[in-house]
């Protein structure tokens, strides 16, 4: 990616090494809950996710694989790994796509979903739609990123599209 | 279907057909097919039956065991079709692969139609004219793919010949593995060869090596390489790319501005919301001029896709935009460009 729009608008700091793709977006995900049903202040931990106040509460978004491992890590993969195992029993709704689960909050299905990217909530609120979001360390940021086909049918507008985007 | 596959083959460059007859009861010799089997050998390319036929009168629940199982008995009905019947004489360059079903289980119809060729010879009313055994058409006109793990490939490769067998390759599929893992470490099947003092795992492996490191089987017949697309491969970039990548003047962005402009449009896949692309579709249109096509999937979606086109060598796609993760997956394939 040979652009000088990456050190004015982007991060370079978290451009990889071999330079194939850029970073063009930081997606923070978080939890976000329906507020008729969920008070805020009322989970204050991911390990608190597990009571059983929660039990058939809780939603997951099923390919989250990158905040199910960042979580595991933090906590240490025993515990981390037991958290998840006691969220299963205790009853977890698992859904598709990031968008629909935070449609799905803000429907009421799902009081309480763990791992929405916070645009998705905001948009929602922004609809007056009944949702609201927030953060339990440790905080999860997944890169969104940009590539160029090494064989464009269609060279110029691509590395254009990517040198002024 | 035998005019769609002319143009298929003529327009299109495809090499293979593959022919996946859910039809009810009717069989791969049914009369018709038969133009669509002229049109395959008039055009050079191959057929490729898979075992998922289908026949009408089974019942659903056995359906899905034959899926699940990948039993060989529906292809078994298309290899007595293809050596059995008037269908090879009439089209006696056609060229048929059989399969996502292993090698072995031919052999037992080639034997078993052999026996019943001896007497049935004198019979033409039964043999249906055939001028040979079948086993000789099946050595003349098919092809069986083989699984890098299959216990015992001595036996297809004595009777039906190496560079008859071809290395199916399913990968990425969810229960497949690489090919190099499997040849490192082949599931243990059949414990007879362990009763026999025999090293299971070397023996299972050697011959399945041999055929891909064979110069015949490296060079299967033209018309059937599609069915063998290899995984992955080196992706170099074209002329245009380079010339377009390394320019480094001044007036780089008028260029790049200009000749977009003469290209027209840019194909982008990408997980943005819909009203996202909808809305940067639009301002990329009004500021250069440019009409951005875009496909709009998830990330698990955008990495299958390319993954797919790449391995049958479609290059569509100008721009990604997803996950970082499954671009760096295209990144490490070489897919994507500096």
């Amino acid at each position: 990616m040979n652009s000088p729009f990456i050190e004015q608008e982007l991060l370079p700091e978290v451009m990889p090494a071999h330079g194939e793709w850029a970073p063009d977006r930081l997606n923070l995900l978080v939890y976000a809950y329906n507020t008729h049903l969920v008070k805020p202040r009322t989970c204050r931990g991911p390990g608190r996710t597990a009571r059983p106040k929660w039990k058939r509460r809780i939603g997951m978004e099923s390919t989250n694989v990158e905040w199910f491992a960042a979580l595991v890590e933090s906590m240490g993969e025993k515990s981390g790994l037991d958290l998840f195992r006691r969220l299963g029993d205790n009853g977890v709704a698992v859904r598709t796509g990031h968008n629909h689960s935070a449609v799905l909050v803000a429907a009421g299905e799902i009081p309480l979903m763990l791992g929405i990217y916070s645009h998705d909530a905001e948009r929602m609120k922004a609809k007056a739609a009944p949702v609201s979001w927030f953060v339990l360390p440790p905080a999860v940021v997944l890169a969104s990123a940009v590539a160029v086909s090494r064989r464009a049918p269609t060279p110029a507008p691509r590395r254009f599209s990517t040198t002024t985007c | 279907m035998a005019d769609e596959l002319r143009r298929c083959v003529k327009e299109l460059g495809f090499r293979t057909s593959h022919l996946v007859p859910y039809c009810g009861t009717r069989n791969l010799d049914d009369p018709s097919f038969y133009p669509y089997y002229q049109a395959a050998e008039s055009s050079r390319s191959a057929a490729v039956p898979s075992q998922q036929q289908r026949r009408a009168d089974r019942p659903v629940r056995q359906l899905f065991q034959d899926t699940r199982h990948g039993t060989p008995d529906q292809l078994c009905r298309g290899a007595r079709g293809a050596s059995a019947r008037r269908r090879v004489r009439e089209v006696p360059r056609a060229e048929v692969v059989f399969f996502e079903c292993s090698a072995e289980w031919i052999l037992y119809w080639m034997h078993r139609m052999d026996d019943d060729w001896e007497w049935a010879k004198d019979f033409p009313q039964i043999s249906g004219m055939l001028r040979m055994a079948p086993s000789e058409y099946i050595r003349r006109n098919c092809y069986v793919t083989c699984e890098a793990d299959e216990p015992d490939l001595r036996r297809p490769v004595a009777e039906i010949g190496e560079d008859h067998i071809l290395m199916a390759s399913d990968y990425p599929h969810f229960d497949s593995e690489f090919s190099a893992h499997r040849f490192k470490h082949p599931r243990t099947r059949g414990p007879h060869r362990a009763s026999e003092g025999q090293d299971p795992r070397r023996e299972r492996s050697a011959p399945a090596a041999a055929l891909v490191l064979s110069p015949r089987a490296a060079s299967p017949p033209r018309s059937a390489r599609l069915a063998i697309a290899p995984a992955s491969f080196a992706v170099e970039p074209t002329p245009g790319i380079l010339a377009v990548a390394s320019y480094q003047g001044a007036d780089r962005t008028g260029r790049l501005i200009g000749a977009a402009r003469k290209e027209g449009e840019l194909m982008l896949y990408s997980s943005l919301t819909q009203d996202d692309q909808l809305k940067l579709v639009a301002d990329f249109k009004r500021r250069y001029g440019v009409t951005v096509k875009f496909w709009r999937g998830s990330q698990a979606h955008i990495l299958q896709r390319v993954l797919s086109e790449t391995r049958g060598g479609r290059f569509e796609f100008d721009v990604l935009e997803t996950n970082a993760p499954q671009i760096e997956v295209l990144a490490r394939k070489s897919f994507c460009r500096r």
